[in-house]
């Protein structure tokens, strides 16, 4: 069970006391000191040290990661291990945006993703366990040691956490639904909820009957506050602030407590972070992991950050707009006014773009011109801009909206009369067919891709169609600097990506012409590994958009090469 | 459609303009703020003084593993809340002002001599942060510090706009807003605080008029105060009856649960006044058009027709009620709900309640539009509150200067503004919010 137990020459475990660079310098003292994460210091509040000794200690499959695992790890296994739960957590995103949650599409895929990774541990219960099946004993051992190990790497902003959250979080609520003894995992995790009595349920009766609780089901009295989801769909009856929870609605709790004691456990892990100098190579090794998914969507909102595009220029780029900005740009256009999250929207766009904040301010005074005076505007929208930019208020660099917070946002209201109308949000979701007809042929999207484009919104799948837009409009781009005869090859579905971020949208229609910073570090970045794959030189040119890709090819050792690509990336993530 | 519907009065011809209203001056705000304002009262009900004895502070902070969070919650409950203060720059054009976020204050003289001294307009009341966040305000250049402004506590808190009323007002529109339209809120504010109190056990809530076209409610039980914005979006959305799709489609949510057969109830209760009496809704171009949207989708062509054939036979008369009383003979029970909860279900705003780092104005203050005082109002005054009759700026100063005895030096500062208030039209409302203090102490407060 424990690396230093080992043979494989390399495999080194990772020790408190181990000098970064020297591996081995200092050798294990105690066979019982914590693996990684200095939890003598107790930066992982609320865990108990606690280690593997047997099948019998490891209790239930399913756990909610209260305590930290405390064996010891190879550098190479614990990559492995963080780069799987990566991979899988990333699958999770790709499903929740393909199909909807809780659907049996988006459950065969996590599924599927979860074998895939070897993290398969949740059909089996805890008699399993106690046989000592040894894949199973490794697949448990690799699914604790990741998570925590990806904590680290994900606890550095805000937007991480929360991705990590809600992908954990998608996770542990499929697996505790497939658990097939509920109620064992309720107790053991010390889910202490009175259920109603029988003289309690007279009273209530016709409540319960209302929200269509049988009679024989058991039903929790939970503190409203923890099932907030099932509240807020009037799922459960609620009275004096308890909610009556019918076990089989008992997933939300369990689900929500999950979030809640991880959430508060990764506030903890942020606050310890700075002081865990001497697990350096563990907190590397998933930084580089992390990152290396992330960056590209960072990258994309800062693709540009070395070029800079002036107040004058950004008409001439409409073209490389996404859907949503290309509609807001033309609203600003005709209507030469905007409404507050419209600006915030477009603006925000604009400056993942690269236009500096001057740029900016003129940009939409120009634009707001034949409306509003210049020093009303100065007086009533100057501000926001400025706020944009980090120079007034909180003073934080506030960043481009992505695709998910564009599509979950509030929708834009529509009012009477042109002032009324808000124009921010994504298109492809608010309109009806006959503007959606509109707006694929400005993308040059062919008549035979219409059904398809309709069918994806249809099914929410907005990112998907946007994916199939921008390919659309690259074709017909590459088509006409094509010589003639030569046809395009017939459009397979598989090539579609999602988009994440209409700056991701515009950066990879302008890397046609030129190629972007982060497509060349990129590019160069995949060299120096050494790990270019069989596609990657075909597709450099958009490289710079597509984490996975990314993801899967820097797959190498990482002793060899994190120190060149963690330099690059630490540049890239400003 | 409504031209089917005959002898229909002309719309009623806009409301005379308002007369022009003259902007308040700074020296009018300090007079004010000065001699009236009840900062005593206001900063008691803030700071909870009465509620956590000292040994559950210290129990409480002990179980919360956060250092930061046990130092500040052991003491100055009203130093670590935001306030922010809107004012008017001297010799600035009315109408600008000056927003400043991250304030606190140590106790009321502090609020009350920086209010003064600012030549405050209005002032915002925010949440409890874990440290005073007069310390939180970055020097400039600076990021916030992360966890620095995430709010520990907040007053849960409801905001209702008459805008979003509409196309149910046959009265008003806008901003415009009158005591026929307030029937409106008083209909939510009963179906908001039965729900509260039933189904969430929130009991400790106080009213206050935004000055204008809208009304807020603060939720102040200790449990509601430290709810997650989660919880928080949770609430309304439980609260939230009715749904209106895009294609004017108007769906109840759950017809068949109990908290929308409560809410039913209550509509009934008030539709007949609210809707037929004084909106006389069934004889109103605007209404009716609204009327229209819905039972045209609610009812099938042969049904609706015969409706207003019904309608037309009627004709108009001095209120509603026999259109109604026709309608809901001919069609099914469905249809009708769907037209009560269309026009009376209470609409919300998701974020100011969901987001615990908003600011809202303080009760007390001056509407700098106006010039009316958002007064403090209970459930029950809601009903025949009108919003055109409350005290104005202008009008309590009027009030305290015919009256002899006022107490123009604050020679007694604890009480002089409380007797001031009792010599105005604000004395009703100062009773209100003070019944809504003795109702925070802890005799009334069973243990939680």
């Amino acid at each position: 069970m424990q690396a230093a137990t080992r043979k494989s020459a390399g495999h080194l475990p990772l020790q408190l006391e181990a000098e970064p660079g020297s591996p081995g310098a200092a050798p294990p003292q105690t066979p019982h000191r914590p693996g990684f994460g200095p939890a003598a210091r107790g930066p992982f509040s609320g865990a108990t040290p606690s280690r593997f000794v047997n099948a019998a200690e490891l209790g239930n499959t399913l756990t909610m990661y209260t305590e930290m695992p405390q064996d010891e790890v190879a550098l190479d296994e614990f990559y492995d291990y963080c780069m799987r739960r990566q991979r899988l957590l990333q699958e999770i995103d790709n499903a929740g945006v393909r199909h909807p949650p809780q659907s049996s599409g988006f459950k065969s895929c996590i599924r599927a993703a979860l074998t895939a990774a070897r993290f398969n541990i949740t059909p089996l219960n805890t008699s399993s366990v106690l046989r000592n099946d040894d894949t199973l004993m490794e697949a448990i051992r690799a699914d604790r040691i990741s998570h925590w190990g990806l904590r680290l790497g994900y606890v550095t902003n805000d937007e991480k956490l929360t991705w990590l959250l809600e992908k954990e979080a998608l996770l542990f609520n499929f697996r505790f639904e497939e658990l097939p003894d509920k109620m064992a995992f309720l107790r053991d995790n010390e889910f202490n909820f009175e259920v109603v009595s029988k003289a309690e349920r007279q009273l209530l009766a016709s409540h319960l009957a209302a929200y269509s609780v049988k009679e024989e089901t058991p039903v929790f009295k939970v503190p409203f506050e923890r099932v907030p989801g099932l509240v807020g769909s009037r799922m459960v009856a609620v009275q004096a602030g308890i909610a009556f929870v019918p076990i089989n609605m008992i997933g939300d709790l369990a689900g929500f407590e999950f979030r809640q004691r991880l959430r508060a456990s990764l506030l903890a892990v942020r606050l310890a972070l700075p002081s865990m100098e001497d697990d350096v190579r563990a907190v590397a090794i998933v930084r580089q992991i992390v990152d290396g998914a992330t960056a590209a969507s960072d990258a994309a909102a800062n693709w540009s950050a070395d070029m800079l595009i002036r107040a004058n220029q950004v008409d001439s780029l409409a073209n490389h707009f996404p859907p949503c900005m290309r509609e807001m740009h033309r609203h600003l256009n005709t209507v030469h006014h905007m409404k507050h999250t419209g600006r915030r929207q477009f603006g925000l766009f604009l400056k993942g773009l690269g236009v500096p904040m001057e740029e900016s301010l003129a940009y939409w005074k120009r634009a707001f011109g034949p409306k509003i005076a210049p020093d009303a505007f100065d007086r009533n929208y100057a501000y926001n801009i400025r706020y944009d930019y980090g120079r007034e208020g909180s003073r934080t660099q506030a960043r481009p909206f992505g695709c998910r917070s564009i599509i979950l946002g509030d929708p834009p209201a529509r009012g009477s009369g042109p002032h009324a109308i808000e124009q921010h949000g994504c298109p492809l979701r608010q309109s009806k067919e006959p503007e959606l007809r509109r707006l694929a042929q400005s993308y040059h999207l062919r008549d035979a891709e219409m059904p398809s484009l309709l069918a994806e919104v249809q099914g929410s799948h907005y990112q998907f169609a946007c994916g199939r837009l921008l390919r659309s409009m690259r074709q017909s781009r590459a088509q006409a600097t094509k010589a003639p005869g030569t046809e395009a090859p017939p459009p397979v579905d598989d090539d579609i990506r999602p988009i994440s971020h209409p700056n991701e949208f515009a950066s990879i229609s302008m890397g046609i012409n030129r190629s972007s910073g982060a497509a060349r570090f990129f590019a160069s970045a995949r060299f120096r590994e050494g790990a270019v794959g069989a596609d990657g030189a075909a597709r450099q040119d958009d490289a710079g958009a597509h984490s996975k890709r990314h993801q899967t090819e820097s797959a190498a050792p990482p002793a060899a090469a994190s120190n060149v690509s963690m330099a690059d990336l630490a540049d890239l993530d400003l | 459609m409504a031209a089917t519907i005959s002898s229909l009065p002309a719309p009623r011809a806009p409301a005379e303009p308002e007369p022009a209203f003259e902007p308040i001056q700074r020296e009018e705000l300090v007079s004010y703020y000065r001699n009236l304002f009840p900062f005593n009262q206001l900063v008691q009900w803030l700071s909870y003084p009465a509620e956590v004895p000292p040994s559950k502070i210290k129990q409480e902070a002990t179980e919360s593993f956060s250092s930061a969070v046990i130092s500040a919650s052991a003491s100055h409950y009203l130093a670590r809340r935001e306030f922010a203060i809107v004012l008017q720059p001297s010799g600035a054009a009315p109408g600008t002002e000056i927003f400043r976020r991250h304030l606190s204050f140590l106790d009321s003289g502090a609020l009350r001599r920086a209010i003064i001294a600012d030549h405050t307009v209005r002032f915002e009341v925010g949440a409890i942060h874990p440290r005073p966040p007069n310390l939180n305000r970055p020097a400039s250049g600076k990021t916030a510090f992360l966890s620095a402004s995430l709010p520990l506590e907040r007053e849960l808190v409801f905001d209702i706009d008459m805008d979003d009323y509409d196309r149910a007002r046959s009265c008003c529109s806008g901003k415009q807003c009158c005591r026929r339209c307030f029937g409106y809120i008083a209909c939510a504010g009963d179906i908001l605080t039965t729900a509260l109190r039933e189904d969430f056990g929130f009991e400790r809530t106080l009213w206050a008029y935004s000055g204008r076209r809208g009304a807020h409610l603060w939720v102040a039980d200790r449990r509601a105060r430290l709810l997650t914005p989660d919880a928080r979006g949770a609430i309304v959305s439980y609260l939230n009856l009715a749904s209106e799709g895009d294609d004017g489609h108007f769906r109840i949510l759950g017809p068949r649960l109990p908290p929308t057969l409560r809410a039913r109830a209550i509509i009934r209760r008030h539709f007949e006044r609210v809707v037929l009496r004084d909106q006389n809704a069934f004889n109103h171009a605007k209404t009716l058009a609204f009327i229209e949207s819905i039972l045209s989708v609610a009812l099938s062509r042969d049904v609706y027709a015969r409706v207003r054939d019904e309608w037309n036979r009627i004709g108009t008369g001095p209120d509603s009620l026999e259109r109604w009383a026709a309608l809901e003979r001919l069609v099914p029970g469905e249809a009708c709900d769907t037209l009560m909860f269309a026009f009376c279900h209470p609409r919300l705003d998701v974020q100011v309640t969901r987001q615990t780092n908003h600011l809202l104005k303080s009760p007390f203050c001056v509407h700098p539009a106006t010039g009316r005082i958002c007064v403090a109002l209970s459930t029950e005054e809601l009903a025949d509150f009108d919003p055109e009759a409350v005290p104005t700026i202008r009008s309590v100063e009027r009030e305290l200067n015919r009256s002899e005895t006022a107490d123009r030096e604050p020679a007694d500062e604890a009480d002089f503004t409380t007797r001031n208030i009792h010599r105005t039209s604000l004395r009703r409302s100062l009773l209100t919010l003070e019944a809504f203090l003795q109702s925070l102490q802890p005799a009334a407060m069973p243990s939680e």
